[in-house]
């Protein structure tokens, strides 16, 4: 049995420490936000923030997560949890902009957003488009996720552009 | 950028709490899987399951549990599982349920088989020799639910054919060839296949499964299973992207019959090797073109012949041959036509739809061809172009009348705003490619019901793949035929053979056109018993009640404001609730049978859209790489009923279309799939994604609901051939295969052929 601090909440688990991450996350603790695309870490849909930086749980064991703390899209909303760093706003830019389709990618592209915004206030979109590079996005174009974030930085409505 | 917009399934997507194929769960459930070929050929002669079958809790089954010796979507070649002959590498040969992954992994592994290795043919061209191996020895005794002419390796041929060709030729003053290749690509959806089955009370099954077509599925299961549809109740999960990957069976046969012999209910989900190794990629395609011009430079005859090759099973590859038939012309006027596709058999992954099929392999083909004509004749492209377009009234290669055709108008928006006229920078280059394509017919049906808020609920057998196509096109549609705000329609059922009636399924463009129709039909209905109730509630004439914001009341009289949650109540007390169904299906696009052979299952475009893209392009002439610099799309879309949404359908099939022209290829040695990960089979990043500028023209459908054409696939086939175009533009050089990748761009400028390359 082991301790594991997800969005803000301890919760025990009895998995062994070099089970991947998303495997505990969604089998044992049934979250299944995080999304297996590929279990081999290039598409980025399991992405999860440990201590507010996004790591690929498909690959990340346990016992490497143990001492950090876990957030995911379905159980923070970013209000009063810094890990989550304005995860409520970029939700919502995100449904405002069109940036969702299908949603697989969704989930990790909103926690690779929250990190990215919390390193820089004002992103340019060069460097939207590097800090997203590890999240595969099949259905947009990626032009509205960018434009969602953008309307972060800038403060401003996404699609009132 | 367009105004923002409301889309009813966003707030579970982005919280995280919809459920794909990949979330299924049931108490008890196990997981399944597939135990696969590993040579492309050969001849089965040993399945041992005993070993797998002793471990505890494991379910074994083979080609021999399965009633159905063969299934198909045209033609019944393919076994559920290889019994006697393998026909391409990773070909399923057994499946096994377990309790765990650890376990699957085990049982997998202890299952033997011995294939003895034969000869395989792996190219489409190879496999049109007489002396090459037939795929499928017995190929004219298969049972067919479509007619296909089929012969040796051919397993459909597609010919439309106008005017005549041959005296064309005959009289051209010059004639100009070229032949065009593209390699396969895979749809590249991020959730791969998954589905839960569970034996349902009763005997039946139910299937929830991330698919594109429910009811497709469900009419597959009941002829692999040989069981009644009605005992089958297929539910599409939410769909983490499909693009025409997720049309029919691949896991849920195997889910349902393991879940038989099991006892217990069985999911089952595609790793992603398995998905790049035995799913159904586009099409590898070999294109030949030529045409005939007259003196006065006009295209007098074209004569196409393009090879698709559909892997060891047909598949839906049948269906698709007279899809690219139809796009001989390009939308140009060519009185003279000859085309023929070939769908062929070969030892390799079986092919099948990918967004758009077969779009961009003949866009590629067409409008590279008319550069190169340009180039030869010593004309303008886009003169060229210009002289050539359809006019109002012209007359198509299958000898459908065009209306009102809006390419000039896209050709003049996409020139514009590329800049086509001005100096180029030293490097880069702009390419031109023009297209027509179809919005996919179908029934059709909805039920629209008015609840006890006040609010819509829609329920249809329709299915919502991301697109946006119900829950933003479908939502949009119904909210203003009654004066509600979108916010107030609810998709309560969708995609579900148990809810909905029949529907075609998601694909070929076609969700908002044919379900729209049938919610406006429905809503329609609605509003009538809306008024009836209205003026009995109100004592008033049908005729003088309005129906806005969400209320009705008398006209002119403020007082009698009555709220749609009142009226419901009211009316599901006095007549019953207020509910209506309707169904569609679009009227037939006349064409000429003259002109259109019996054995094309795809005889005309319905509703036709027009398009152009412009791009530029920087070659790097030292390293061969290849960077779109700035993308234009002009796309009639019929009426924009949500133009955020419609901007995303475009901005995401570009990109797909970037990556099949510059880097995505599927590498067969041998015939079997070498690049299985992500990384080896490099889709876009977002480093990769351009500016992308949209410009909606709106050229409205007689038939359409409120006008609207299919906007869903058209994005993705024009990009290959206006980069092809473009980088011809940069560097001087036509590149005739796709993709271009950064070796085959220096290859051609440095080798021999740079420059003065001929056809």
């Amino acid at each position: 049995m082991s301790r594991l601090l997800l969005n803000g909440r301890a919760v025990e688990v009895t998995s062994n420490a070099v089970t991947p991450l998303l495997d505990v996350l969604r089998e044992e603790l049934g979250d299944t936000s995080p999304k297996p695309g590929c279990l081999e870490g290039r598409c980025g849909a399991c992405t999860v923030l440990l201590d507010g930086e996004p790591v690929l749980s498909c690959l990340l064991p346990l016992g490497r997560a143990l001492d950090g703390q876990i957030t995911t899209v379905r159980g923070s909303t970013g209000e009063g949890d810094p890990a989550g760093h304005r995860l409520n706003e970029i939700k919502a830019a995100f449904a405002r902009a069109g940036a969702v389709q299908c949603g697989i990618c969704t989930p990790g592209m909103i926690l690779a957003t929250s990190a990215l915004v919390s390193e820089r206030d004002r992103p340019t979109r060069a460097e939207i488009q590097e800090g997203l590079v590890n999240n595969l996005c099949r259905c947009t174009g990626y032009a509205k996720i960018l434009d969602a974030v953008e309307s972060l930085a800038e403060g401003k409505q996404p699609g009132h552009g | 950028m367009g105004e923002s917009f409301h889309r009813s399934d966003v707030l579970g997507k982005v919280t995280g709490q919809v459920v794909y194929g990949v979330d299924l769960h049931a108490a008890h459930m196990l997981v399944g899987g597939v135990v696969r070929a590993a040579v492309p050929c050969g001849r089965i002669t040993r399945v041992d399951t005993s070993a797998a079958e002793e471990m505890p809790g494991v379910t074994v089954l083979t080609a021999a549990d399965f009633p159905a010796p063969t299934y198909g979507m045209v033609i019944d070649d393919q076994p559920p599982l290889a019994g006697q002959w393998v026909r391409f590498s990773a070909e399923p040969i057994a499946v096994v349920a377990a309790p765990d992954h650890p376990t699957l992994r085990a049982a997998i592994a202890a299952v033997v088989v011995d294939i003895e290795p034969t000869a395989g043919v792996f190219d489409p061209e190879a496999a049109l020799e007489p002396t090459s191996p037939r795929v499928h020895p017995h190929l004219r005794d298969y049972r067919v639910s479509f007619p296909t002419e089929r012969d040796g390796n051919v397993c459909a041929r597609s010919i439309v054919t106008s005017g005549d060709v041959d005296v064309a030729f005959a009289q051209a003053s010059v004639v100009v060839e070229g032949r065009y290749t593209t390699a396969r690509v895979h749809q590249g959806y991020i959730e791969p296949r998954a589905c839960l089955a569970e034996v349902a009370p009763g005997g039946g099954f139910h299937v929830t499964t991330s698919t594109q077509n429910p009811f497709g599925v469900r009419g597959t299961l009941s002829k692999i299973l040989d069981m009644p549809e009605s005992q089958i109740r297929v539910t599409a999960s939410t769909v983490g992207g499909g693009f025409g990957g997720k049309l029919d069976v691949t896991l849920e046969h195997f889910a349902c019959l393991l879940a038989r012999a099991s006892g217990r209910p069985v999911k089952m989900v595609n790793s992603r090797a398995e998905e790049l190794a035995a799913a159904n990629p586009r099409e590898n395609s070999v294109v030949s073109i030529r045409s005939a011009l007259g003196e006065d430079g006009r295209i007098i005859g074209r004569e196409v012949l393009c090879l698709l090759d559909a892997g060891a099973y047909a598949h839906d590859t049948p269906f698709l041959t007279s899809v690219a038939s139809l796009q001989a012309t390009g939308p140009y006027r060519i009185d003279n036509v000859r085309s023929t596709t070939l769908a062929i058999y070969t030892n390799t992954q079986p092919t099948g739809a990918y967004r758009g099929p077969t779009g961009p392999q003949m866009v590629l083909a067409v409008e590279a061809h008319m550069d190169e004509i340009a180039g030869q004749i010593g004309e303008d492209p886009m003169a060229l172009r210009r002289r050539h377009l359809f006019r109002d009234g012209d007359v198509a290669l299958n000898g459908q009348v065009i209306n009102s055709p809006s390419i000039e108008e896209c050709l003049d928006l996409a020139l514009a705003a590329i800049g086509y006229d001005d100096p180029r920078e030293p490097g880069h280059g702009i390419g031109i490619s023009c297209a027509w394509w179809t919005t996919t017919a179908g029934p059709a049906a909805a039920t629209a019901r008015l609840e006890n808020d006040g609010t819509l609920a829609i329920i249809t057998g329709a299915t919502e793949i991301g697109s946006g196509a119900l829950a933003t096109g479908v939502v949009h549609l119904a909210a203003s035929s009654l004066g509600l705000a979108p916010e107030s329609v609810h998709l309560v059922s969708t995609g579900d053979t148990g809810t909905g009636a029949f529907d075609f399924g998601a694909q070929g463009s076609r969700t908002t056109f044919n379900v729209g129709n049938a919610v406006l039909d429905a809503c329609d209905q609605v509003r009538l018993q809306v008024m009836t109730e209205a003026a009995t509630l109100l004592e008033a004439d049908p005729d003088d009640i309005e129906l806005i914001d969400g209320a009705v009341g008398v006209r002119g009289v403020p007082s009698s404001r009555t709220s749609l949650s009142d009226l419901a109540r009211s009316a599901r007390d006095r007549t019953g609730p207020i509910h209506a169904a309707a169904r569609y299906v679009a009227p037939a696009t006349p064409f000429d049978l003259s002109c259109v052979g019996p054995n094309n299952f795809y005889p005309a475009f319905n509703s036709p859209s027009f398009h152009c893209h412009a791009v530029e392009v920087a070659v790097n002439e030292e390293t061969g790489q290849v960077d779109v610099v700035r993308y234009v799309v002009a796309q009639d879309v019929g009426r924009a009923l949500v133009p955020p949404a419609i901007e995303g359908q475009i901005q995401g099939g570009v990109l797909q279309g970037i990556g099949m022209a510059l880097y995505e290829e599927q590498l067969l040695a041998d015939g079997a799939v070498s690049n299985t990960t992500l990384d080896s089979y490099r889709m876009p990043t977002s480093m990769e994604a351009p500016d992308i500028l949209c410009l909606l023209v709106e050229c409205p459908s007689e038939h359409g609901p409120q006008g609207a054409k299919g906007v869903g696939e058209p994005p993705i086939i024009l990009p290959v051939a206006a980069i092809v175009n473009a980088v011809a533009d940069a560097t001087g050089v036509v590149i005739r295969d796709v993709p271009l990748t950064p070796e085959r761009v220096l290859d051609h400028l440095r080798g021999p052929r740079a420059r003065t390359e001929g056809p």
